[in-house]
Order: structure tokens, then C-alpha cells, then sequence
């Protein structure tokens, strides 16, 4: 469970957040959205304590964030970052081999690795690329690689700051449902920021939509939070609201013209 | 898979190879050359005075010599690479190189008159070099950009305060200044070995368990906190115990420049980018190929000495080129 207490955070003198709770439930899919500005990515920071909050607690799994260390906070929560260039062209398995850092035994001793990778390779369906080098990746391939990496963590919590809004429809969706698998059957606790209103609102639990005030402007099951009220007021987008077809999530459709 | 791992266990075989062979080719040529048979007879003791002294008393020591720096420079190579984020970062980027130049003409404008002076200096000059970009830059907060630019600064200032100084300085000892900062094996005392081998095996060994937080590091600063890394504590003690390791070379050596830019690069394209097989593969190929270089710089115009700075250049740069060029046409 994540819990944040009336945290305030200021970026430059400009205050992003000034009093902000919220909880997020052990197992959940938890969706943050929010126009741009809004601290989506800031708040995603304060959890990965990156940085600190100025006021106000953050606790997970009961112990406060701040008084972790950094690889006690990794032992817990592990990120997947958007796919970017990958730097050192190191083989896949080497390269998520390195989540179990947090797990690393004494001062000079090597994580034990192997199982923990063959098994998040074959989750990941990303076996077969194992002795391949992450710069020759496609964007797909190294955006399951990188939730490979994140799952050898083994940690309880998964934070994905837009993992996958700039992949193809299919890879997008493959990663989708791959998210939705590790949740249910897994029950990982999956806290992600989106831009995809639609993806979010079949995938989670709970969303939480900030306004550019950084207050929490709803918060509810998708269904409670997607009104054609809401848009207008945060977004300052008309739209029309219907419920999917297949799924009867709510689908947001925008007035273009 | 399978294949790429048999090829890397061949190179633990080959790179120490490499070593050995380069070391027996820089014990047996010279100005009085000792083929292999006479070679052995002055190590076992049967052969006649004068080649043992050559093989133990000038040979060896400055073959060791040669060994240390180039492990040493390979080495902090390596590391500098990694926690830079940088494959062009070399030993000398973050001020070294001007820091060490600088102590040790500084120690020459006060007219130090011990032996040890000079590399003590130089030593002193290029960790307080590094140590000042690291504050300057609040590297332990701070970006690897604002490090780099920094280092870049501080030397730059090294370098005219250095100038500055050899103006001031008579000629004579500045020749001799110069001609040590292109890079020596010759002119340093050999005492300083088994202090120096201590202090390298310490420092290799640090960044050798360190290598899982390198590798973590070359991923940037935010994905190595992600992943469980302390970053500014880990960047402190990596560039303390890379830099300890430059300023050793420096002050044993002067300036030797290009094996810790180039050969931790071509350990890379052999061994890949993991840093528990890049550094001990850098240490031996910079060991061997200092070895070579410095044959080279005995030998070429002998009885006259190449600074081996610039044998170094001349062999690594074609070689480097080759490489990169074969990487790219195969993709």
C-alpha cells in the first residue's frame, strides 16, 4: 500500500502540489491522468524518491519513504522508464540482470540472477532476444526488456511513467495485457501514469485525475470518473462519454470540429 | 549464445597470453639483445653478470613499471568511462592530467630537491585536481554533464597557471619537465614499485567489487537510483579510487596518453560493456600493450628514447580505427 499524507512539493518556487493524500490499495491498477502541468510525472517522482516531499509523509507497505534506503526503496518499488536510448550496448540478459542489484549480498558478493531473469525473459516473452545487444532492440522489444528489468526487482509495486504511449497500437496492447497478467496473477501493485484516457480506463482498478493545480480533481472507478463534466473542467476539452462496446469501459470520444 | 560465451572464456586465455608474450619481448630486446635461451640462463642465474644485470636491475623494473601504469591507466580508464556515461571520457578528463602537471612543475619552481619530490607532487597535483571539479561541480548531487564541464575548466586553468610557472622556471629543468610530462618509463625511480603495486591491487580491487554499481551507473543517474544505488556515496568512492589510480600512473610515468581512452573501448567491442569482465580485461591489454609501446619507443631510434606518449598515439589510433571500422562494416 502506498500512502501519501498532505504532501506539499514546490518545483523552481512554483508550487506543483500543496496538499495532497491519497491512497493507493496493495494489488491495485492504479491510473494517474491529468493534463499537461498537472505533476503527473512529479508525483510519479516523489514516489520513486527521487525526490522529497517539503511537507507532509509518504509511507509504503507502512514505512515512511523517506527513511529508506535506496536500496530498501528498490527492494519495493521498481520503474519502468519510457524506452530511450539504452547507452552501453549490453546483451539483454546482462542488462536485466541488473534489477537484482537491490538484492545484491554484502559488499563485494554478485546478486544471484539467473532463474529471476530466465523467468522474467519468458513473462516477458523477450527469451529469444537474451544474448541480443539493447541497442539493436526495436522500441517494442526494449519496452518489455525494460519491464523484464523492473520484475526481477521483485518488488511489490511497479511505477510506469507513459512505458508505452509511443509504441505501435499492437505493441501497445500486447503490453497492456501483459500488465494486466502480472497484476491479476500476480497481484504486482501497478501505479501508472497515462495519455492514453481510453487504454487506462479498460486497464485500471482506480484512476486519479489532477488538474493543473496539482489537486486532486477525481478519483473513482473509471466509470465514476470519465463524465463529459469532468473533461470540460479539466481538460478544457468538450467530448462525449459511451461505454466500449466489448467491455462497457468508459470511451472518450472528442468533439473534433 | 553458447558461441559468444565460449569466445569470451577464450579471451581469459588469450589476454594473459598476450601479457606474458609482450613481457618476454620487452625482456629480451634492447640495446644488448637476449634471446630466448640467455633469457632463461639470467633468470635461472647461469649466464654471465652482465645479463643479469641488464634483465633484473634495468629490464625488469621497467618492464613492472611499464605493467603498472598501463593496468592502472586501463583500468581507471574503464571506470572513468562508465561513471561519465561517456566511451570518449579518458583518465586525464577531469582535471588529472593538469592537476599532475602542475604539482610537479610546482615542485620544481620551489626548487624541491628530493628525489621523490616530483611524483609526489604530481600525485598530490591530480587527486587535488579532482577533488576541487568534484566540489565544484557538486557531483554528489550533480549531473555527469556539469562534471565533465568542470573537469574541463579546472584543467584548462591547470594548464595556464602551469604555463605560467614554466615561464617563470629556467630552462634547463624545464626541458626536463616537459620531457617528462609527453610520458616516461625511464626516468622514474623504481623504488616506488612495490609501494605503487600495493596501491593499484587496492584500488583495482575496489572498483572491481564496485563493477555491478558501474554498471548501473552507465544507465544514468535517475535509473541507477531506480535500480537500488546510493549514487552520489558511489560516484564519491569510484572516482576517488579511479582517480588514485590515474595520479599513481601519472606520478610514476607523467602523461602517458591514449591507453586508458583506447583500450578500455576495445575491451569493450571484444568483451562487451560489463564492467566485472572490462576492467581485469583492460588492466591486462593496457599491461601488454604499454609493454609494447614502450619496446617500441626503446628500439625504433635506439640508442635514442621515443617519449612513449607518442608511440602510444601512434600505435593506438590506426589500431583503434581498424577496429571501429570492422564494427561498423559488420553492423
Amino acid at each position: 500500500m502506498i500512502a501519501l499524507d498532505k504532501v506539499a512539493f514546490r518545483y523552481a518556487g512554483h508550487p506543483v502540489f500543496t496538499d495532497l493524500s491519497l491512497e493507493v490499495h496493495s494489488g491495485e491498477m492504479f491510473g494517474i491522468l491529468g493534463p499537461n502541468g498537472s505533476g503527473k510525472t512529479t508525483l510519479l517522482k516523489l514516489l520513486r524518491a527521487v525526490i522529497r516531499p517539503e511537507a507532509g509523509e509518504i509511507r509504503v507497505e507502512g514505512a515512511p519513504l523517506a527513511r529508506l534506503r535506496r536500496r530498501e526503496v528498490a527492494q519495493k518499488i521498481a520503474v519502468v522508464p519510457q524506452a530511450a536510448a539504452p547507452g552501453y550496448p549490453f546483451p539483454v540478459d546482462e542488462f536485466v540482470a541488473m534489477g537484482r542489484y537491490p538484492w545484491k549480498p554484502g559488499w563485494f558478493g554478485l546478486p544471484a540472477s539467473g532463474s529471476e531473469v530466465e523467468k522474467a525473459l519468458q513473462v516477458t516473452d523477450t527469451s529469444h532476444l537474451a544474448a541480443q545487444r539493447v541497442n539493436t532492440l526495436s522500441g517494442g522489444e526494449l519496452q518489455r526488456v525494460l519491464l523484464a528489468r523492473a520484475l526481477v526487482q521483485d518488488a511489490s509495486i511497479l511505477l510506469l511513467d507513459e512505458a508505452s504511449s509511443h509504441l505501435d497500437l499492437d505493441h501497445r496492447l500486447a503490453f497492456a495485457h501483459l500488465l494486466k497478467a502480472l497484476n491479476r496473477e500476480r497481484g504486482v501493485t501497478i501505479v501508472q501514469v497515462s495519455h492514453d484516457l481510453d487504454l487506462a480506463a479498460a486497464l485500471c482498478d482506480r484512476v486519479l485525475v489532477l488538474d493543473r493545480q496539482g489537486r486532486i480533481a477525481a478519483l473513482g472507478t473509471p466509470a465514476e470518473v470519465y463524465t463529459e463534466e469532468m473533461f470540460h473542467t479539466v481538460f478544457g476539452a468538450e467530448v462525449r462519454i459511451d461505454p466500449h462496446p466489448d467491455t462497457g469501459a468508459p470511451r472518450v470520444c472528442p468533439h473534433f470540429f | 549464445m553458447r558461441r559468444q560465451v565460449s569466445l569470451r572464456w577464450s579471451w581469459w586465455l588469450l589476454l594473459p597470453l598476450i601479457l606474458f608474450l609482450s613481457l618476454i619481448l620487452s625482456l629480451s630486446f634492447g640495446a644488448m639483445p637476449l634471446p630466448l635461451s640467455a633469457l632463461w640462463k639470467a633468470i635461472v642465474g647461469t649466464s654471465d653478470e652482465t645479463a643479469r644485470t641488464i634483465l633484473l636491475e634495468i629490464r625488469l623494473p621497467r618492464a613492472l613499471l611499464a605493467i603498472l601504469v598501463g593496468a592502472s591507466l586501463g583500468t581507471a580508464g574503464g571506470a572513468f568511462q562508465g561513471v561519465l556515461r561517456n566511451p570518449l571520457a579518458d583518465p586525464y578528463l577531469l582535471g588529472v592530467s593538469g592537476g599532475a602537471a602542475l604539482g610537479a612543475v610546482t615542485a620544481l619552481a620551489l626548487g624541491l630537491p628530493f628525489a621523490w619530490a616530483l611524483p609526489l607532487a604530481a600525485f598530490i597535483g591530480a587527486l587535488g585536481a579532482l577533488g576541487m571539479v568534484y566540489l565544484v561541480a557538486h557531483a554528489h548531487r550533480g549531473s555527469t554533464h556539469t562534471l565533465i564541464l568542470s573537469g574541463v575548466m579546472i584543467g584548462s586553468l591547470a594548464s595556464s597557471l602551469l604555463l605560467f610557472l614554466l615561464w617563470t622556471v629556467p630552462a634547463d629543468p624545464m626541458r626536463s619537465v616537459l620531457f617528462w610530462l609527453m610520458g616516461n618509463l625511464g626516468t622514474a625511480d623504481t623504488d616506488w614499485l612495490p609501494l605503487g603495486t600495493l596501491f593499484t591491487a587496492a584500488a583495482f580491487f575496489v572498483l572491481w567489487c564496485q563493477a555491478p554499481a558501474l554498471d548501473l551507473l552507465t544507465q544514468g543517474e535517475e535509473t541507477a537510483a531506480d535500480l537500488g544505488l546510493a549514487v552520489g556515496r558511489s560516484r564519491l568512492l569510484l572516482l576517488t579510487a579511479a582517480g588514485a589510480l590515474t595520479a599513481m600512473a601519472v606520478a610514476l610515468a607523467g602523461l602517458v596518453g591514449f591507453v586508458g581512452l583506447v583500450v578500455p573501448h576495445v575491451v569493450r567491442l571484444l568483451l562487451g560493456p560489463a564492467h566485472r569482465r572490462l576492467l581485469p580485461a583492460s588492466a591486462l591489454l593496457g599491461a601488454s600493450f604499454l609493454l609494447l609501446s614502450d619496446l617500441v619507443a626503446r628500439i625504433v631510434l635506439a640508442p635514442a628514447e621515443i617519449p612513449i606518449g607518442v608511440v602510444t598515439a601512434m600505435i593506438g589510433a590506426p589500431f583503434f580505427l581498424y577496429l571501429l571500422r570492422r564494427k561498423e562494416g559488420r553492423g
